[in-house]
């Protein structure tokens, strides 16, 4: 198994913990919320308080928010940065010309990953022993998952017809699940388009979609109430809140427990 | 000296066999478009099955994804080119066709606000609606800019506005929706495509598609009256105002309703037309029935070819309609350009 | 069908173009509507074949308003062949010539053989059978003027208008037309002719109307209103008469120096 380290760039202050810790993205705020004390955390992102996509919207109720924006982070005067891939490379490049320590967080690609990220985290914030814990809970509730006897075979339908196939997390997530993946098993790598038609005659037995995001319409999301999805027999479907899957965060484990209930349904052997 | 290259020019094909030809042509489209999918599919096992009223997972991805894409193609195609044969006429100028006068852009404008405000969802109708109306209004503002006696220059340019116009529009509208999928989806608008359409929108469109049609059909003999000018159509009996009105309310019904659920899809009511003049001695009012059908065949080709090809992501059919409808007018223009 | 117009005026953009005109029509005869640039006299045509409303005034058709006699009555009974020569798409010339047959065709109809008998008349009093399967834009000026005419024949009306269908044509093919009206009137028929040529007016109308800023100068035989007098005050223009094979013609010959408008 392929363990992908996020890169760990500037040099944090050797041995001190950092006691003002700032996050930019969604994920790392729910990774720095759980594993550092609240008073070392000086602000996370302002998507930290939605409740529809975080997982630590709770937490992050009492806590500064910021836009990632590099003068709102220069004026915290931070002593840890943590980014995500996707925040803005010039925002980042901004704050280490700066000379402050950033920590860059990619996103796992399989549970080691997840793993290996936590961990990561935990060091730098310089909480070790709380970083095991929440590695040990998340195997802890990967063990308690209830397979279905015979797996039943699935599919991820994203808007637009997006699946995830052989290679990313989300797979990895769905063998814990104890499913077939249809995208894998048809060859997709990572993420990619799978048209309905190939959906709709591979006797598919459960389709899993992220629960409604958007309360606004949009065509992507349209194709996903397509009336040949409801007239297929034998198709049971389960809504997977997407705050659960979207970071690679420990909360998979939650994810993989819903999957792999409806899959049990599905198969007909009750909850 | 040219009386002999005219004689032989002025044996076109008898009218109602170019009719059946266009007309199988069209059907058989239609049945080639039915037979090409993403996966293999037993067609026979499946019509079978459908007839039969079994359930199978053939027979519903035919009747539920194969059957709505071809039928939309035949329908929309079958509108663009009626239509684009409808303005030629109307406007005597044959540059004229939904998508170069902003006809489409503005229909897809309509359906944008209709659709991502969610009035589409509560309201199915709406969604027709909204383009016909985007429809109506870029016609009655082309005939305000480009009256009577207006060259062609005059006309595109007209278009040329609107369509921009209708297109910022459409972006900022896409823009401006919550829903952070909303703007990545103004390719669908501006190019169109047939894909993941339904039985639903094919039921939807039908019905303010057929009026359309009709309207436009029963201009025949007004338009061929008006290849001799507005005074001597007039003096032959035709109401300029109410054909006028007729063609309006006919083209932005059918287009309007088109791009409603397959977004704009350009070029064809300019190349169908265009290609099939000749065959009907050049007279308007045959032209429509017979770009009716042609359009029908080349948007089905059209996609038939897309699917063919195995690009991810998908081609969008405006841009396979773009790619040969662009050089065409291109073409077109210089030609006139020598001309003129 | 009788043409009576009575009381008409028009003003177009402010200014007055018809200025109380009385005129009637009859089959039979051939009648030219002449006059100097901007009196009126397309304007009238285009009233009187109920093109264009007037502000005051009537024009019945056999008694009747146009609106009473309706739209398919007066294409029937009225064929307008208007000024210039355009036409939108290269139509083959038997194909332009059948639009004239419009208005006798049923809604959904194609054309009946009597359709295509009446072209085929039409084409042959046009003296243009032999360009039926050419395309009109490769006819010349004077063909294409016949193809025209003939459409304006196909209709077979009791009346038939014109609106300068010489102005282009060489002198060939202005007499041509000329005969090809006057034969109409023989025929039958009544004919309106809008003419800028006082030569030709003057020797095939049986009937001259002269206007002039919107007022009828004259109206009578050609003698009577190709009168000097006329022709100075309407035009401001000296003429040199002539006679030939018994019938008289005039040609202008100098301007007036301070013209009498």
């Amino acid at each position: 198994m392929a363990l992908l380290l996020g890169l760990v760039v500037a040099a944090t202050p050797a041995l001190a913990r950092p006691h003002r810790i700032v996050s930019l993205n969604l994920c790392a705020d729910a990774l720095v919320l759980r594993l550092a004390d609240r008073a070392d955390v000086r602000s996370v992102s302002w998507l930290a308080r939605d409740p529809e996509n975080s997982v630590v919207a709770a937490e992050a109720a009492s806590v500064p928010v910021n836009h990632a924006l590099a003068e709102e982070v220069a004026a915290l005067q931070p002593d840890l940065v943590v980014v995500g891939a996707f925040t803005a490379r010039s925002t980042v490049a901004l704050l280490r010309r700066l000379g402050m320590p950033i920590l860059e967080l990619r996103v796992p690609q399989d549970l080691d990953g997840v793993r290996a990220q936590i961990r990561q985290v935990a060091a730098a914030i310089g909480q070790t022993e709380r970083g095991e814990a929440m590695i040990a809970a998340m195997d802890d509730r990967l063990a308690a998952i209830r397979r279905p006897a015979s797996p039943p075979l699935a599919v991820v339908l994203r808007p637009n017809g997006f699946t995830a196939g052989r290679g990313s997390l989300v797979d990895e997530i769905l063998r814990q699940a104890g499913i077939r993946n249809l995208a894998a098993e048809q060859g997709l790598e990572n993420f990619g388009e799978i048209p309905l038609e190939r959906v709709a005659l591979s006797g598919v037995r459960l389709l899993i979609l992220n629960q409604p995001e958007n309360r606004a319409p949009s065509l992507g999301e349209a194709v996903l109430d397509h009336p040949i999805l409801a007239a297929l027999p034998d198709l049971h479907m389960v809504r997977v809140p997407a705050r659960l899957w979207t970071c690679g965060g420990p909360e998979v484990a939650d994810a993989a427990a819903l999957i792999a209930a409806a899959a049990r349904q599905a198969e007909g052997e009750g909850p | 000296m040219t009386a002999e290259t005219t004689d032989r020019r002025a044996s076109a094909p008898s009218y109602p066999l170019l009719l059946a030809g266009l007309a199988v042509a069209a059907l058989a489209c239609l049945a080639g478009s039915v037979a090409t999918g993403y996966a293999p599919l037993d067609l026979k096992a499946a019509t079978g099955d459908l007839l039969a009223g079994r359930q199978s997972l053939p027979a519903l991805v035919l009747l539920e994804l194969r059957l709505p894409r071809a039928l939309l193609g035949l329908l929309v195609g079958f509108s663009l080119g009626l239509g684009g044969a409808a303005m030629q006429g109307l406007l005597r100028n044959p540059l004229a066709e939904p998508g170069v006068i902003g006809v489409s852009a503005a229909a897809a404008l309509g359906a944008v606000l209709v659709f991502y405000t969610g009035l589409a969802g509560s309201f199915a109708l709406a969604l027709p609606l909204g383009g016909i109306a985007g429809a109506v209004l870029a016609t009655l503002m082309l005939l305000a800019l480009a009256r009577r006696g207006a060259g062609t220059m005059t006309v595109i340019l007209a278009g040329v506005a609107i369509s921009s116009a209708a297109g910022a529009l459409t972006a900022l509208a896409l823009n401006l929706s919550p829903n952070p999928y909303a703007a990545l989806e103004i390719v669908f608008w501006l190019m169109g495509s047939l894909a993941d359409r339904s039985l639903d929108h094919v039921w939807l469109v039908l019905p303010p598609m057929a009026v359309g049609w009709a309207l436009i059909l029963a201009g025949a003999r007004a338009l061929d009256a008006l290849t001799l000018g507005e005074d001597t159509a007039a003096s032959l009996g035709f109401d300029l105002g109410r054909l006028r009105l007729q063609l309006i309310a006919g083209t932005a019904l059918a287009v309007g309703s088109a791009v409603a659920v397959t977004g704009a899809i350009g070029f064809v009511g300019l190349v169908v037309p265009h290609l099939l003049r000749p065959l009907v001695g050049h007279r308007p009012g045959r032209l429509l029935l017979v770009s009716g059908l042609g359009g029908a065949v080349l948007v089905l080709l059209a996609d038939i070819g897309l699917r063919l090809v195995r690009v991810q992501p998908e081609l969008k059919l405006g841009v396979v309609t773009a790619v040969i409808g662009a050089p065409f007018l291109f073409s077109l223009i210089w030609r006139l350009r020598r001309s003129a | 069908m009788r043409i009576d117009a009575t009381g008409l005026r028009l003003a177009l953009g402010g200014r007055p173009v018809l200025a109380g005109i009385d005129l009637a029509l009859a089959p039979g005869e051939l009648v030219g509507l002449i006059g100097p640039n901007g009196a009126g006299k397309t304007t009238l045509l285009r009233v009187l074949a109920a093109l264009q409303a007037p502000d005051a005034g009537t024009v019945r058709y056999d008694g009747l308003p146009a609106r009473q006699l309706g739209r398919d009555r007066l294409a029937r009974g009225l064929a307008v062949l208007m000024q210039g020569d355009e036409v939108q798409w290269p139509l083959r010339a038997d194909h332009l010539v059948a639009l004239g047959r419009l208005p006798h065709r049923r809604v959904l109809g194609g054309m009946s053989p009597a359709d295509h008998a009446a072209v085929t008349r039409a084409l042959d009093a046009a003296d243009a059978a032999h360009l039926r399967r050419r395309t009109v834009g490769t006819l010349s000026a004077g063909e294409r003027m016949r193809v025209l005419f003939a459409r304006a024949l196909a209709v077979e009306a009791p009346m038939l208008f014109a609106d300068e269908p010489v102005a282009a044509l060489d002198p060939f093919h202005q007499l041509q037309i000329m005969e090809l009206l006057q034969a109409r009137a023989r025929a039958g028929a009544g004919v309106l002719v809008v003419l800028h040529d006082l030569a030709l007016a003057g020797r095939f109308c049986d009937r001259l109307v002269l206007l002039q800023g919107g007022t009828m100068l004259a109206d009578g035989p050609p003698q009577e209103v190709l009168t000097d007098d006329h022709l100075r005050r309407a035009y401001a223009v000296e003429v040199q008469r002539g006679e030939r094979d018994g019938i008289g013609y005039v040609l202008p010959w100098s301007r007036i120096a301070a013209p009498e408008r």
